[in-house]
């Protein structure tokens, strides 16, 4: 067992939980309690009901490196249990007073065991049911200092509570509870897979989700990705596991927004819950002490299925976000509404490929009837979080909305246009979505050749630093795919000898100053397909028509039919929306017409 | 002021120099147009600070000399609409009355004190120019001028005197035109080498001044200002400031492949190849043989065309893309029944000739 890299696990309450929940999950419990008073400083109290710990082997659970989960060496590059160290209750035991009752099926009575700050007592019988319940008091007693650094109770109970939903998530057939003083925080009864996802969900926002599921030969990837529109400013709303345990993993994270690119605004991060599953051979979790990162064999396999799969996912979906800002507001959903949300959840499952279980996890309730998953949180009791809004029914993939040909279009303020659609009526930034639909142009034309370059019949002199200069030399190959020839010119100065012919208007040198000026702060560092893009982008937003250029009908009929040819048309390339669509709905809703 | 005018020729000169009116200007002033009444004259004057006109219109009766400032807009749009072979002017303390057989219309008036002072037109002229013939040099060189281009030079169009002889030069850094034409002789030699570059804006109006060809054009070169003069109007504008490039080094002179066509016939077989192009492929492909041209263009997701224009080539076989639309541009402003096209290999210039007079050269675009 010395091969395993011990470590310490224990910072805060937060982490004791994570590990006897673990425990209780690879015990093969089907309700998992877990109670703490003070934030976890006074107690936290797991109580499970798996299939515990027999008696002869209770006075090693505290032993340093002991674990039942191993059987033989060989079985550390076959992880599939959540624990495999044995050093969590050690250390927990450590730093607090700790007791573990536990009694397993088929015996009359429980035993316990305590271990005081270190100081381990002899196993006694005692009573209690089947199942293992483990008592953590006083955490940190003889530790002052770590004590000291605990954050306010509040804030400790949301570590709690976001490490239980955490593991939460994976196990569906479970169903965790959390109390802190008495008080219900979280209840995640035993439901569907994802149905459990959604406890994740930002609040009111269920209905903007894409499920997903990608698999090759080995590796499977189910979960939920979020619409463009839900991106927020953190990656608080990613959870990535693999093999069902909950990792941060920077590969997978990166393949996520990359996915996205283009179709959110850069620096912010899409929302998602991505269930990873492997062959327990292919991956290290072994790396960090609370397991939390691990090491991909093929890291390059994981990036480029999810980079790709989700992208597909997103291209083949009606990504338009809604015009109403407050139409999420989450209204009270009535009890009537709250049936049919059951109901066409429970359609919605019937929907998903029939060969595939939902989720590859432990006690995965496929066939529990799909029950609506209800996130509780303090305070909140009674409220669904999810919106009632039929009309975006969450159908696997969903036709791009198209503007009927016979709908007329109209520009507005010399910057929008405002046509019919089937559900409603959208409106469109003519710039974004005409420099989305100049780039996509681009982007195809660049797969079969270079772009059509005009030569200049007076090069264009641009003054450059030496930075620019070996920029320059860097990306020449690339500018010249895209039809700009630059040239030495003297010391200083480069010349632009031919610049692409849809650019017409443009002026090449300014174009070039202005990418190399750019280039220096922010292009060095991307790989050369980023750059390409930053560049086409650069084109295609000088390109396209402005907002305050009057469009003639002509023109407005051609941008909307153009519209429906390219992929990725509801986001800019900057992955600002380039249309947003008012439902009839809404308008009733706005109109008070009808009632929620 | 109390004039009658013919309502037909107030229109035109209204229409004239209410073309030079500013647009959009905190200055009301520079909305308006001024009009002077003295001899038998009204004389219509409007400015945007950049270019000022003076156009003079005799069909009119003076019974009072004087002058105001008034909206050109509304005045033009008044005269436009009546249906009165005369109106009747007439300034009022701080309006104009505007009368017809069964209209009064009172405009309010601007103080003249706010108009800028127009140049005049003093003295000789440098040198002269038939308006036929100026017409043709704007024609051919206006449109491949730049519209706004950072290098200020090709916002404009060169005038170029030497000795007799006047050209007009323009470029957009894509191409460049060359419209070669004599000074009347009988005036006088403008000292050698006078160099001006007139912004579009100003010789677009120029231009619009030349209703009869047979007259003579009189030409003023001050400081950073050039003053036209003609018999109804004269037109002063500032010079676009700049160097403009050294032009006479991009004319190709080792073109060793040389084509000769009737124009309208090359003009319609460049038309027809390019119909399919579009945005991002707009180059036709002119391959050269012996046995004539193939103009053949591709476009993904339109089409591809072919047109076969038998004519006299000379030289090895060469491939060249151009943007159609440089080259249709020129071909329509070709005064010449023939025209030559010379080049020497698909990634240099080629030089389009019509007649003696006009020259025109194009960038290729790169063919896949």
């Amino acid at each position: 067992m010395n091969r395993i890299a011990a470590g310490e696990v224990i910072e805060r309450p937060a982490s004791v939980v994570k590990e006897l929940v673990e425990n209780a999950i690879d015990a093969g419990a089907k309700s998992i309690v877990v109670e703490i008073a003070d934030g976890g400083r006074e107690l936290i109290r797991v109580i499970d009901d798996g299939c515990g710990i027999p008696p002869a082997e209770l006075p090693l659970a505290f032993a340093e490196h002991a674990t039942s989960k191993l059987t033989c060496d060989d079985d550390l590059f076959r992880i599939e249990t959540m624990g495999f160290r044995g050093e969590a209750l050690a250390s927990i035991g450590a730093v607090s007073h700790a007791k573990i009752v536990s009694r397993i099926a088929g015996e009359e009575a429980a035993w316990e065991i305590c271990n005081a700050g270190g100081v381990i007592g002899d196993a006694q019988a005692a009573a209690g049911n089947v199942g293992t319940t483990a008592e953590v008091r006083d955490l940190f007693f003889n530790m002052p200092a770590r004590r000291k650094f605990l954050k306010s109770s509040a804030t400790e109970v949301g570590h709690v509570s976001e490490a239980v939903l955490r593991l939460a998530l994976p196990h569906p057939g479970v169903h965790f509870r959390l109390l802190s003083e008495s008080r219900t925080v979280l209840d995640l009864p035993a439901t569907g897979a994802e149905e459990r996802l959604l406890a994740a969900w930002p609040e009111n926002y269920a209905e903007q989700r894409l499920p997903l599921e990608l698999r090759d030969a080995e590796i499977r990837a189910v979960g939920l990705v979020g619409l463009p529109e839900l991106a927020n400013p953190t990656a608080k709303h990613q959870y990535f596991y693999l093999n069902g345990r909950h990792i941060r993993d920077r590969f997978m994270q990166h393949a996520l927004k990359e996915a996205y690119r283009g179709l959110m605004e850069p620096g912010r991060q899409p929302v998602a819950v991505i269930l990873l599953t492997m062959p327990p051979g292919d991956v290290d979790v072994n790396v960090h002490p609370t397991k939390n990162e691990v090491r991909f064999r093929d890291s390059g396999r994981v990036h480029g299925m999810l980079l790709s799969g989700i992208r597909e996912r997103l291209l083949g979906s009606d990504l338009t976000p809604r015009a109403v800002p407050g139409g999420s507001a989450g209204p009270v959903v009535s009890e009537a509404e709250r049936g049919d949300l059951r109901a066409r959840l429970a359609e919605f499952f019937k929907q998903m490929p029939a060969s595939t279980p939902p989720l590859p996890m432990a006690g995965g309730s496929r066939e529990t009837p799909p029950q609506v998953a209800v996130k509780l949180r303090e305070g909140q009791e009674g409220k669904w979080c999810a919106e009632a809004h039929p009309t975006a029914h969450p159908t696997p993939i969903q036709a791009p909305v198209t503007a009927r040909p016979q709908a007329m279009a109209m520009q507005l303020h010399n910057a929008y246009l405002v046509t019919e659609s089937e559900e409603g009526l959208i409106i469109i930034d003519q710039h974004a979505l005409h420099e989305r639909i100049v780039y996509e142009e681009l982007l195809g034309r660049l797969k079969r050749g270079p772009l059509e370059s005009q030569r200049l019949l007076m090069p264009d002199v641009v003054p450059v630093s030496a930075g620019q200069k070996a920029l320059l030399e860097q990306i020449q190959p690339m500018l010249k795919r895209l039809g700009i020839e630059v040239s030495e010119f003297g010391p200083g100065s480069v010349a632009v000898q031919a610049f692409p012919s849809f650019l017409e208007k443009l002026e090449p040198g300014r174009f070039v100053h202005e990418l190399l000026e750019r280039g220096e702060q922010e292009l060095l560092d991307l790989h050369e397909e980023e750059l390409l893009h930053e560049i086409l982008d650069m084109m295609a937003c000088k390109a396209a028509v402005k907002a305050g250029d009057p469009l003639t009908a002509g023109e407005i009929e051609a941008l909307l039919a153009r519209r429906e040819l390219v992929d990725r048309s509801s986001n800019c390339p900057h992955g600002r929306p380039t249309t947003l669509r008012l439902t009839l709905k809404d308008l009733e809703k706005q109109f008070k017409r009808t009632g929620f | 002021m109390k004039v009658i005018c013919n309502r037909v020729a107030l229109l035109e000169a209204l229409t004239v120099a209410g073309s030079v009116v500013a647009s959009r200007t905190p200055k009301p002033a520079l909305q308006c147009v001024k009009l002077t009444a003295e001899g038998n004259e009204l004389t219509l004057s409007a400015t945007d600070l950049e270019v000022a006109i003076r156009y003079r219109d005799n069909q009119v009766e003076i019974s009072e000399p004087g002058e105001l400032l008034v909206s050109a807009d509304r005045l033009r749009d008044i005269v436009r609409e009546s249906v009165d072979d005369t109106l009747s002017i007439e300034s009022a303390a701080e309006m104009v009355q505007v009368k017809g057989q069964d209209s009064l219309f009172k405009i309010y008036t601007q103080p003249t004190e706010g108009f800028p002072p127009i140049p005049g037109y003093e003295g000789e002229s440098d040198f002269e120019i038939v308006a036929g013939q100026l017409k043709q040099l704007i024609a051919q060189t206006i449109f491949s001028a730049a519209k706004e281009s950072t290098r200020y030079a090709f916002n404009g169009v060169l005038l170029n005197v030497k000795g007799k002889q006047v050209s007009l030069v323009s470029t957009d850094g894509r191409r460049l035109a060359e419209a070669r034409g004599d000074l009347i002789s009988s005036g006088k030699t403008p000292k050698e080498g006078s160099l001006a570059i007139i912004p579009v804006k100003a010789l677009a109006m120029i231009e619009r001044l030349l209703t009869d060809p047979e007259e003579a054009v009189g030409f003023q070169l001050r400081e950073n200002q050039i003053v036209v003069h003609t018999p109804n109007a004269t037109l002063s504008s500032i010079l676009v400031e700049g160097q403009f490039p050294p032009y006479e080094d991009v004319i190709p002179k080792d073109a060793d492949k040389k084509m000769t066509a009737a124009t309208l016939e090359l003009l319609s077989a460049i038309k027809r190849a390019s119909l399919l192009t579009n945005e991002e492929s707009k180059g036709v492909r002119m391959s050269f043989s012996k046995k004539g041209l193939v103009l053949s263009s591709q476009s993904p997701g339109a089409g591809e065309a072919t047109v076969n224009f038998p004519c006299k080539y000379e030289g090895d076989d060469l491939d060249i893309g151009f943007n159609p639309a440089f080259l249709i541009d020129a071909l329509k402003v070709v005064a010449a029944e023939e025209v030559s096209f010379e080049a020497s290999a698909g990634n240099r210039p080629g030089l389009l000739k019509g007649g003696p007079s006009f020259q025109y050269v194009i960038m290729p675009v790169n063919l896949q």
